[in-house]
Formats: C-alpha cells, sequence, structure tokens
C-alpha cells in the first residue's frame, strides 16, 4: 500500500540523523547503533499506528531511545531511569559539582575544545547523555524530551541542570589536569 | 515552570563542540528496504485467486474460486478463533509495550524482586528466574492485557530486543496460540510448568526464541 509506505517513509527518514546520533552516543560504537537503529525502525513500522497524526520525531527518538536502553541493559549497564536520580546523592560528588560551579570555563585552543566537550560527553551516564544530546544537539523542547524519555517534564528539566552540572565538573577536572600536565 | 538551572555556557560548548553522526547510507538503505518489504503491493484475496487459477478464469469462475477461498480461509478461523485472537492481542500488547518508555513496572533483574510484585499486582506468580548467563538477563516485570485479562509478564533481553513472556492461568479463559506461531516479525513460542502455560513472544529470530524457551522451561522445572 503505498500510501502507507510515503507516510512511514516521510516519518522516518527525516529523523534517522538524530534517531542516529542518538543511539551512537548512548551504546557508543558504531556497530551497536546501526543494530538499534535499524530494529527500532522495524518496531516502529509494526507500530506505526501509534504515532496517530502526532509528531513524528520524538516518537520516534523515543523508540530509538527504548531500543538503546533494553541494548545497555543487556550489556549489564543500569538503565538511565533507575540510577540518574541517586547519582547525586553521594556528599563527594556534591562538593565536586559545586566546586565545578565557580568560575567561568576556561577558553582553550579550538580543536581542544572539540576533543574535551566529546570526551566530558561521553562518560556521563546514560541519563544525563540522553538529555544533553536531546536537548542541545537536536533542540528539542522540554515537552517533547519528556515524550522521548517516559518521565514528568519536571524530571526532565531537573536532570537537565544536573547533567549540566556534572559536565561543567568533568569539564574543569580536565582542565586542572591538563594545567599539571 | 522557569529553568532556573540553566547554563548556557555549557550549552553552547555542547552545541558547538558536540560531536553528530549522522546516519550512515547503508544503514538508510536498509531502512527504505524494510519499509518497502513491509508495504508491499498487497495482492489480496481476489489477487491470490487469479494467479493461482490463471488469467483464463472469466469473471464468475473468479467469483466463484474467491467464494471457495473465502470459505476455506473462514474455516481455518473457526477451527481455531480464540486461539488466533489471543496471538493478535498478544502482539499488540507486546508492541505497546516494547515502544512505551514506561513500560517494565517493575525495573529489576532480581527475581526476588520481580516475583513479589507480579504476586502483588496479579494476585498470582509465574516461576520466575534469571537467564543472564546465557545471554538472556532478566529486565523486570509489568502487567500485560489480553481483552481486559490482566496477566503476569517477565520481561527479558536479548541484545537491543525484549522477550515478553505471559504468564497465563489454565482457569483464565483465553486459549494459547499454536506452540510455534509469528506474526508480522514477532515470533511465538508456547510451554508449560506446574500447571502454569508461558507464552513468550518478541521480535527476535525464530531459533533465538525457540533456545530461549526451551532453556527457560528446564530452568523454572527444576526445583528451587
Amino acid at each position: 500500500m503505498s500510501a502507507r509506505r510515503g507516510e512511514l517513509e516521510s516519518a522516518l527518514l527525516p529523523h534517522l540523523d538524530a534517531g542516529y546520533n542518538l543511539a551512537r552516543w548512548l551504546v557508543g560504537n558504531d556497530s551497536e547503533a546501526n543494530d538499534v537503529v535499524q530494529s527500532a525502525c522495524v518496531r516502529a513500522i509494526q507500530y506505526f499506528s501509534s504515532l496517530r497524526g502526532s509528531d513524528a520525531k520524538p516518537w520516534f527518538l523515543g523508540i530509538v531511545r527504548n531500543t538503546c536502553m533494553t541494548a545497555l541493559k543487556h550489556r549489564g549497564e543500569r538503565a538511565a531511569d533507575i540510577d540518574v536520580e541517586s547519582l547525586l546523592e553521594s556528599p563527594a560528588e556534591s562538593e565536586a559539582l559545586g566546586a565545578g560551579r565557580e568560575g567561568p570555563l576556561e577558553p582553550l585552543l579550538r580543536r581542544d575544545v572539540r576533543d574535551r566537550v566529546n570526551r566530558v560527553l561521553r562518560q556521563l551516564p546514560a541519563g544525563f547523555k540522553e538529555v544533553l544530546v536531546l536537548r542541545e544537539m537536536e533542540e528539542l523542547s522540554y515537552d517533547d524530551i519528556a515524550l522521548v524519555t517516559g518521565v514528568p517534564i519536571g524530571t526532565v528539566m531537573s536532570r537537565l541542570s544536573r547533567a549540566r552540572r556534572q559536565f561543567r565538573a568533568a569539564y574543569a577536572l580536565l582542565d586542572e589536569e591538563s594545567a599539571r600536565d | 515552570m522557569t529553568d532556573h538551572e540553566q547554563d548556557p555556557e555549557v550549552s553552547e560548548l555542547v552545541k558547538s563542540a558536540g560531536e553528530r553522526y549522522p546516519a550512515p547510507s547503508a544503514l538508510r538503505r536498509a531502512v527504505l528496504a524494510d519499509i518497502r518489504a513491509r508495504t508491499g503491493a498487497r495482492t489480496g484475496v481476489l489477487g491470490h485467486v487469479r494467479q493461482w487459477f490463471g488469467p483464463g478464469l472469466g469473471q464468475v469462475g473468479v467469483a466463484f474460486a474467491t467464494g471457495a477461498v473465502v470459505a476455506f480461509v473462514a474455516l481455518q478461523f473457526l477451527a481455531r478463533p480464540s486461539s488466533d485472537s489471543t496471538l493478535y492481542a498478544l502482539a499488540a500488547d507486546h508492541a505497546r509495550a516494547v515502544v512505551t518508555a514506561s513500560a517494565i513496572e517493575v525495573n529489576s533483574s532480581d527475581k526476588h524482586t520481580v516475583k513479589p510484585w507480579l504476586s502483588a499486582k496479579l494476585g498470582y506468580s509465574p516461576v520466575v528466574v534469571d537467564l543472564a548467563d546465557a545471554s538472556f538477563p532478566l529486565l523486570g516485570g509489568r502487567r500485560g492485557f489480553l481483552g481486559g485479562v490482566p496477566l503476569a509478564v517477565m520481561v527479558y533481553g536479548f541484545k537491543e530486543h525484549e522477550i515478553d513472556v505471559y504468564a497465563i492461568r489454565p482457569d483464565a479463559g483465553i486459549a494459547l496460540p499454536r506452540t510455534h506461531a509469528s506474526l508480522d516479525g514477532y515470533h511465538v513460542v508456547t510451554w508449560s510448568v506446574n500447571g502454569m502455560n508461558y507464552v513468550a513472544m518478541s521480535d527476535v529470530d525464530a531459533e533465538r526464541l525457540e533456545a530461549f524457551g526451551k532453556l527457560l522451561k528446564s530452568r523454572q522445572a527444576q526445583p528451587g
């Protein structure tokens, strides 16, 4: 049925880059990202009726995201949903994050910046990575991020601010390390 | 709601320096092929009749042959009406769960957490075992619904796939699907242990699901 084919193509293909980017960041390598996105597309095709006229981008990214989480759990990494909230409970970490908040981030050489940003992003927990990728790279609204991640909008906002704080702290730490070298 | 925890500097860094990974063109082609394969022009009963009986068949012949085929198909369904509707209902429940973020209601790889949760919510409990040592980790549990009947569901993982195992009591009034069945990319395996029926459904390949079903059945049958 070509009408359905057209609908599917216009729902999935424009968002394939965003889906792959999210998956690549969450699973961390190309071959798994490929598997995950293709499985997500098959699920999207099978369950296309659930889109029901809503915005295809958060719908599709949500399926990609869930497929990633299943893959991560299979690997034995704990899912974002359960662990993120407890991440900042240790006093040492809160202290480190507090320290990270002071002062502007040091300006660095361009290539250096790119390298550091990506190193910091890569080592963030999945729950922080996903909100940063969705917000800063894909420029999704809080509502859409809530749809993709399946948590309330308030949680999205607090998770985002925690993610930024942790990013800032880790980035500053990297700075100190390089200053010492 | 205001976001007073913004950090424009961090946002700018991620925005400007964060790596974007575009979808490889091979993936794009594969997805396009998946869409095409799953939306192929449907021939329909009439088309099949023409294919089977050749183009020489006249209108009356087509009508007669179509009637015969429809009757045959209808008889197939009548022979096991509820078993096939169970399959459709399970596939719908599984598909809904797989694409929904909050599907797993009790998120734990610990059978001592999953089993009591299911027992408390459903009033009965399946034999829960972890199969992480065989690459099928227990991810958690949830309630499934089949025609309004709540069912205990154990959720297992295999790579990026989820395997839902529905525990169906014999007195639940639900006809079990055939032992091995497939529907629109989903496969099903059924078995019984200690008087409880189990139906595993997933989009992993049929052989893998078969192996999973055999393994789970044998582990469930072991005491302790």
